[in-house]
């Protein structure tokens, strides 16, 4: 990172569990303003990292820096950092103005300024009446916004989140997707989010922290991480694509592929770093592939297939299609072209900016040194 | 409505073993004693007025509430961080050191209220050591009186406020608690504004349980208490037993179950107003 000073900066943090370890050796930076999401399956250290940042587990080592100032050693209660549960973990035997005010209490605001900062916080969120009810009266979505306003009311430093959408019903959580991030933009916070579902990551974060196994694989945009995956773990994990195991033939102006079996070839665009005759995979998005008649015959990467499998699914048809060598690819269409059958003999197509090379795991590669996963 | 046959079994015991004898102690509570000649005809109040007016029933009754209420007090000051200790730990002692909180339970009453007299007496354990450490010159009187009483039924209720309160501790989501020191409560300031309430429930049923037990334990403070100091359960021994007088001491029994019910539905009320707010 360059230019202003990071708003929260991890070095180093470091975290076991008995012979587990959780985090191991995790460094990164969320500049000012910034919505930073950490992305990663169940059990890959991320929300231990977040509750390290809170001081909810004191880590082995490494440092947390807030604005500059080392955290690490301070007591949770000390931090001004605000954090919303999974579970909400909202104040049962208090009043939603008592659940938004206890932050506020703590830090001995003066009534005359507390209540209407409290009221407008509501207000913020869109509670504004609720304010007497009890947390148990609300729906899981007001439940959610009495967590968010009870964070945000005491201007925390950075807000963490913690899964905190995966609780709400598909339509409720795309909703507050929304309003998190509108949230976010007007009032500026740092938001560091942690989740497991890769749509919500790239939809609400200005860079993703893509995590496996307590290391960081790679921080990117979101298009960054989605379009240049660094390692075949952060390809499989956002989105579905197909993998094509092959060696690099020939690496200039472009780059080409002999897949494994002989017959057929990939071509790509170059990428530094990779060497003539290494085995790599070429790795093909579902939606990137255009199922049908070529356009214009003659260009790279057009193959003879045949469908095998059909599925509809509102936004897009799903298809299976099988290679002339015998393979299969997943692709993903749009809902809006018309089906065709199993058992069509058509072609496939993509472009070669769309095809991601990947060294095979076990043979070195930029993306593994520190430079290249983007700290 | 079919769930309400459920309960028939249980409401068909309680009215054998409970509703109809205490009903049966109504009439006989209003009869009078004559001494060498027995329970004689006619209805009087005279049972009723002279427990309740009569000043040594009346220190009886005081003392046994004194006594339910203070041994309630020590169980949950003593119980409270050993309850919430157990309910929190991840040690893999946990579960040995809740069997050594119940294993008390498991002795016979009548061997660990002897091993307190052993403790208690004058020359007892306890004494032995106070005098020797020079906390006191000669020996303090602890069997016989309240402070005796005060121990022994403390130690035999401990386990039950325990257990209860493990039960309310453990249904506090420990995400609670983090929220409140997140917002910038203390550890102490987060104990008494979020742990502390929450636990309440647990509190109260704890609470009414030991204070039910204690006022109503009887091999305890016959055995601390001796024959002299007496509590309501003992006195009313006494008097089906030795003094044979049935009249009275159904009406001293009757006032305990009663004092006892209302307790129960006092408590039920407070349930329902915290309830309401927790």
């Amino acid at each position: 990172m360059s230019g202003a000073a990071p708003a929260l900066a991890v070095r180093r943090l470091r975290k076991s569990f008995g012979t587990v370890v959780a985090v191991d050796g995790v460094s990164l930076d969320a500049a000012p303003g910034e919505f930073l999401a950490l992305l990663g399956p169940s059990g890959c250290g991320k929300s231990t990292l977040l509750r390290m940042v809170a001081g909810l587990v004191e880590p082995d080592g490494g440092e947390v820096v807030l604005a500059g100032e080392d955290i690490t050693r301070i007591a949770v209660h000390q931090r001004n950092l605000g954090l919303v549960f999974q579970s909400y973990a909202l104040f049962p035997h208090m009043t939603v103005f008592e659940n938004v005010a206890f932050g506020l209490r703590r830090r001995s605001v003066p009534p005359p300024e507390l209540g209407p900062r409290v009221e407008r916080m509501l207000e913020l969120v869109r509670l504004g009446p609720l304010g007497a009810r009890h947390p148990r009266e609300l729906s899981g979505g007001q439940q959610q916004r009495v967590a968010l306003a009870r964070a945000l009311v005491t201007e925390p430093r950075v807000l963490l989140l913690d899964e905190p959408l995966s609780n709400l019903d598909a339509l409720l959580r795309e909703e507050m997707r929304v309003e998190l991030k509108r949230l976010q933009e007007r009032l500026g916070t740092t938001m560091i989010f942690v989740t497991h579902d890769q749509a919500e990551a790239l939809i609400l974060s200005d860079r993703v922290v893509v995590m496996e196994a307590g290391r960081v694989e790679q921080i990117g945009r979101p298009e960054e991480v989605y379009r240049r995956p660094a390692t075949a773990f952060v390809a499989r994990f956002l989105g579905r694509a197909n993998f094509l195991a092959g060696t690099l033939a020939e690496i200039g102006s472009a780059a080409v592929v002999a897949l494994d079996g002989g017959e057929l070839s990939v071509v790509a665009l170059p990428r530094p770093g990779l060497e003539r005759g290494q085995p790599v995979h070429a790795v093909i998005r579902q939606e990137a592939i255009r199922l049908g008649p070529a356009a214009e015959a003659g260009r790279p990467n057009q193959f003879a297939a045949t469908v095998v499998f059909h599925a509809f699914a509102g936004q897009a048809h799903h298809y299976v299609v099988q290679l002339g060598d015998g393979r299969e690819l997943e692709i993903a269409a749009p809902g809006s072209a018309p089906p065709l059958a199993r058992g069509v003999r058509t072609r496939v197509e993509w472009s070669p900016e769309d095809v991601i090379l990947l060294p095979v795991p076990g043979t070195p590669h930029p993306a593994l040194s520190p430079e290249g996963r983007g700290l | 409505m079919s769930g309400w046959r459920l309960l028939v079994p249980a409401l068909l015991l309680l009215l054998v073993v409970f509703v109809a004898p205490v009903g049966m102690l109504v009439p006989t509570s209003l009869r009078s004693y004559v001494p060498l000649v027995g329970i004689t005809g006619g209805v009087t109040a005279r049972n009723y007025v002279r427990l309740l007016t009569d000043s040594y029933y009346l220190e009886i009754i005081g003392r046994t509430l004194a006594l339910g209420l203070g041994v309630t007090c020590a169980t949950l000051i003593i119980g409270y961080p050993v309850a919430f200790f157990l309910a929190r730990t991840r040690s893999r002692w946990r579960n040995w050191l809740t069997i050594l909180v119940v294993f008390p339970l498991m002795l016979n009453l009548v061997v660990r209220t002897f091993g307190w007299i052993a403790l208690l007496a004058q020359n007892g354990l306890v004494n032995q050591a106070l005098q020797a450490l020079g906390v006191v010159d000669g020996p303090v009187k602890l069997l016989f009186n309240f402070a005796g009483l005060m121990i022994g039924l403390t130690h035999i209720f401990l386990p039950f406020m325990v257990l209860v309160l493990i039960g309310a501790i453990q249904n506090i989501p420990r995400d609670v608690e983090d929220a409140a020191r997140v917002l910038g409560a203390s550890w102490g300031s987060a104990f008494l504004r979020v742990t502390l309430p929450l636990s309440a429930p647990g509190i109260l049923s704890g609470s009414i349980l030991v204070f039910v037990l204690t006022i109503s334990a009887l091999v305890t403070p016959r055995l601390l208490g001796g024959p002299t100091y007496q509590v309501m359960s003992t006195l009313i021994y006494d008097e089906f037993l030795q003094r044979l007088n049935w009249p009275a001491g159904s009406a001293q029994s009757l006032l305990l179950t009663a004092m006892v019910l209302v307790l129960i539905y006092l408590s039920g009320r407070l349930a329902r107003r915290t309830g309401a707010a927790a």
